[in-house]
């Protein structure tokens, strides 16, 4: 009896075209969206160093400290453009490179260090925060060296310019950092708790007063609960699938990273699975009869629980755990995309761990309190099958 | 015995929908209950299929009480709800078969019940259809198709014809007095009254949960008083002669409006004939003439003081 109501289930749910639609294909046009967004977002922030002509005269060729400055500044590392691109030219040459647009700006010692710029932008204030901190440093030693401090009085050791000493991203964990990640993992995070249309649409399908289908299953000799696990069931498996599609067109087309731990992400979109499910049969058993009013909530809750968990700016999910930290604790949405970041930034699973089995926990009492809204036998009424009587 | 009520009460807040009703459906039978909308027809259903809490009363089927979890019971039932109950997703056999599975475990056998099911209801040639390429009628048809199919000895039917075209109609009535005749015993509300006289043996009239009289449809006719209503067509009456009608034996009510005649009798003999002779002393011509023997419709007149599709 439970495999063929099963199998009946699991063909209804397939051919629901209009849950479908909600919950694989809006995500993956959502997730296509914010690919194109992020790319041009990435194209357009993209750095290019500032290009300087060096005014090739006498005070520049005996000033070392800040030829050796200049250099550190305009060599490639670690695959990053550097800061300044330097064309060493006489002062005319230097004089038409400007006029051309060819540099930003003009550097001339003589004997004090000048810049000269045709307009400002933001690489003509690179070059100008270089030479004041090159000013500022060469003051520092200055001073040091008038005070007699144990410090060889030679140029050298300007030549530590600190372009090395700026502040180094480094991981946490083993991967590198992608603030877009956090979009994608809230985007996953809402397909998972549409996943709460397909709980609609199961505890409709067994409540008498829900749907005259509701009413006939109702009526025949088989236990209301076999029915509505068989359905959930079929449901469960539908949306997990739905989810893992999602997963591999992310990670195969978009390139979004994920990690290399394909077990414990499946086991994230699993768990999603089932407390986007148990919420979908959670609000239904609670909220009655109006359908438009079950859906509004519905996705009132899954745009809320997403938008906290970053879908929409994805700070807001820090700002959430750092001011509200309750609310990002009892957020499913939040635990999904938490559990994925701990997996792809972290090298231990206690946070993966800590966040599943809130998700299980969650899902275990919207499971419970929908079988307490949804477990009587006899009805007050039962007005999907009487209109008029 | 199949059903038996008794003193059942079901009240939603202040209203009472079903006031201390009993009845009893014999095997074999196909039972009406007739009622305007709203006459609590529905509600004594879902109490008697233990779908409704009710505040009062015993409910009882095939001999034991009707209880939410006596699947023993269900499993002999058969419901048509007023409302259609399939699933779109489903191909017409796919419905039957889904729903029939729910109480027929063994394959072979559902297979068979289902084809049987189909061939029924004569949806043969729209096995593969899904219910929204259906027909108003065909939908019907699908619907009772799914309620039908494990055979029940006991088949309720919920206004099973509500916007079912004329055809359609005959066709559905004409599958339930063929069931009735395979045995099944048939509970059948509407708010039809030609329906529920032309198919069932036993009416009960309800109104406001209330019953207003059980018997069969003679037996109902006559608890009234009125013999035969005989109308008259395209007659010139002046006052006088209206008087003289009204003066006839049993002559109980006479209208006169728009040239037509309509003279209410109570029962007795040869009322048409003395009124026909009337007419013919008074030299008076008339285009048409029929007499109409009492229908339930004026049973529920009679009882309630209302027609019954008021």
């Amino acid at each position: 009896m439970f495999t063929h109501v099963f199998k009946y289930r699991l063909k209804c749910l397939l051919r629901d075209k209009v849950v479908l639609f909600w919950t694989i294909l809006f995500p993956i046009v959502l997730s296509t969206l914010f690919f194109t967004a992020f790319s041009n977002l990435n194209n357009a922030v993209s750095f290019t160093s500032a290009k300087v002509a060096v005014v090739d005269n006498e005070a520049y060729r005996n000033n070392k400290p800040f030829q050796e400055a200049l250099v550190s500044v305009s060599e490639k590392r670690d695959e990053q453009e550097p800061l300044l691109s330097v064309e060493l030219v006489s002062s005319d040459e230097a004089e038409t490179l400007l006029e051309q647009g060819k540099v930003h700006g003009i550097i001339l010692l003589d004997p004090d260090i000048k810049l000269v710029v045709k307009q400002s932008g933001m690489h003509q204030s690179i070059i100008k925060s270089f030479l004041d901190q090159y000013r500022q440093i060469s003051a520092s030693y200055g001073t040091v060296i008038l005070r007699n401090f144990d410090i060889p009085a030679n140029g050298d050791t300007l030549t530590r310019f600190p372009a090395d000493d700026y502040l180094t991203e480094l991981p946490l964990g083993k991967n590198k950092t992608d603030n877009t990640v956090t979009y994608y993992y809230a985007l996953l995070a809402m397909a998972s708790l549409y996943g709460a249309f397909w709980g609609l649409r199961v505890i409709g399908e067994v409540q008498a007063d829900q749907s005259a289908n509701g009413a006939r299953i109702n009526l025949a000799p088989v236990h209301k609960m076999k029915t509505l696990l068989a359905g959930i069931l079929a449901a469960w498996i539908i949306q997990f699938v739905e989810l893992s599609l999602l997963l591999l067109y992310m990670i195969l087309v978009l390139k979004v990273p994920f990690g290399n731990q394909a077990g414990y992400i499946l086991l994230t979109c699993l768990v999603g699975a089932l407390a986007g499910l148990t919420l979908g049969t959670l609000v239904s058993g609670l909220v009655k009869r109006n359908l438009g009013l079950k859906i509004g909530v519905l996705i009132g809750l899954s745009m809320l629980m997403s938008g906290l968990a970053g879908l929409y700016f994805a700070p807001f999910k820090y700002i959430v755990i750092k001011a509200v930290p309750m609310l990002a604790y009892i957020n499913p949405a939040n635990l999904i995309t938490d559990a994925l970041y701990a997996l792809y930034y972290y090298d231990t699973y206690h946070r993966f761990a800590l966040n599943i089995a809130l998700l299980l926990a969650f899902s275990a009492v919207f499971l419970l309190l929908t079988y307490l809204t949804v477990r009587r036998d006899r009805y007050a009424s039962i007005p999907s099958i009487q209109e008029d009587n | 015995m199949v059903i038996k009520v008794e003193n059942l009460v079901k009240r939603y807040g202040d209203l009472i929908a079903v006031d201390h009703l009993s009845l009893e459906v014999q095997q074999g039978e196909i039972f009406g209950l007739l009622g305007p909308n709203g006459s609590g027809k529905t509600t004594l259903i879902n109490c008697i299929l233990a779908l409704l809490k009710y505040d009062k009363g015993n409910i009882s089927i095939f001999g034991k009480p009707m209880r939410p979890d006596a699947y023993d019971i269900k499993r002999d039932i058969g419901v048509i709800m007023q409302n259609v109950a399939v699933f779109n997703e489903l191909t017409v056999y796919e419905n039957i078969d889904y729903f029939c599975g729910l109480y027929v475990k063994d394959k072979a056998e559902r297979k068979r019940l289902v084809e049987e099911a189909i061939e029924f209801v004569g949806l043969n040639d729209f096995r593969s259809f899904y219910p929204k390429k259906l027909s108003g009628g065909l939908l019907r048809r699908l619907n009772i198709a799914c309620g039908i199919a494990h055979k029940p000895k006991l088949i309720i039917l919920d206004e099973p014809t509500v916007a079912v075209d004329p055809q359609s109609r005959n066709n559905i009535l004409e599958g339930i007095v063929r069931l009735n005749k395979q045995g099944a015993t048939i509970v059948y509300t509407s708010h039809y009254m030609e329906e529920v006289e032309q198919i069932c043996t036993r009416i009960m009239i309800i109104d406001k949960g209330r019953i207003i009289a059980t018997g069969t449809k003679e037996e109902l006719k006559s608890m009234i008083n009125i013999g035969e209503i005989v109308s008259v067509g395209s007659v010139e009456l002046n006052q006088t002669q209206l008087e003289t009608i009204r003066r006839l034996p049993n002559a109980s009510q006479v209208e006169y409006e728009n040239h037509n005649l309509t003279v209410t009798f109570a029962k007795g003999r040869s009322n048409l004939l003395n009124l026909m002779d009337l007419l013919r002393k008074e030299n008076v011509d008339y285009g048409s003439v029929y007499s109409q023997l009492p229908t339930l419709n004026d049973v529920f007149l009679e009882f309630t003081g209302k027609q019954l599709r008021d």
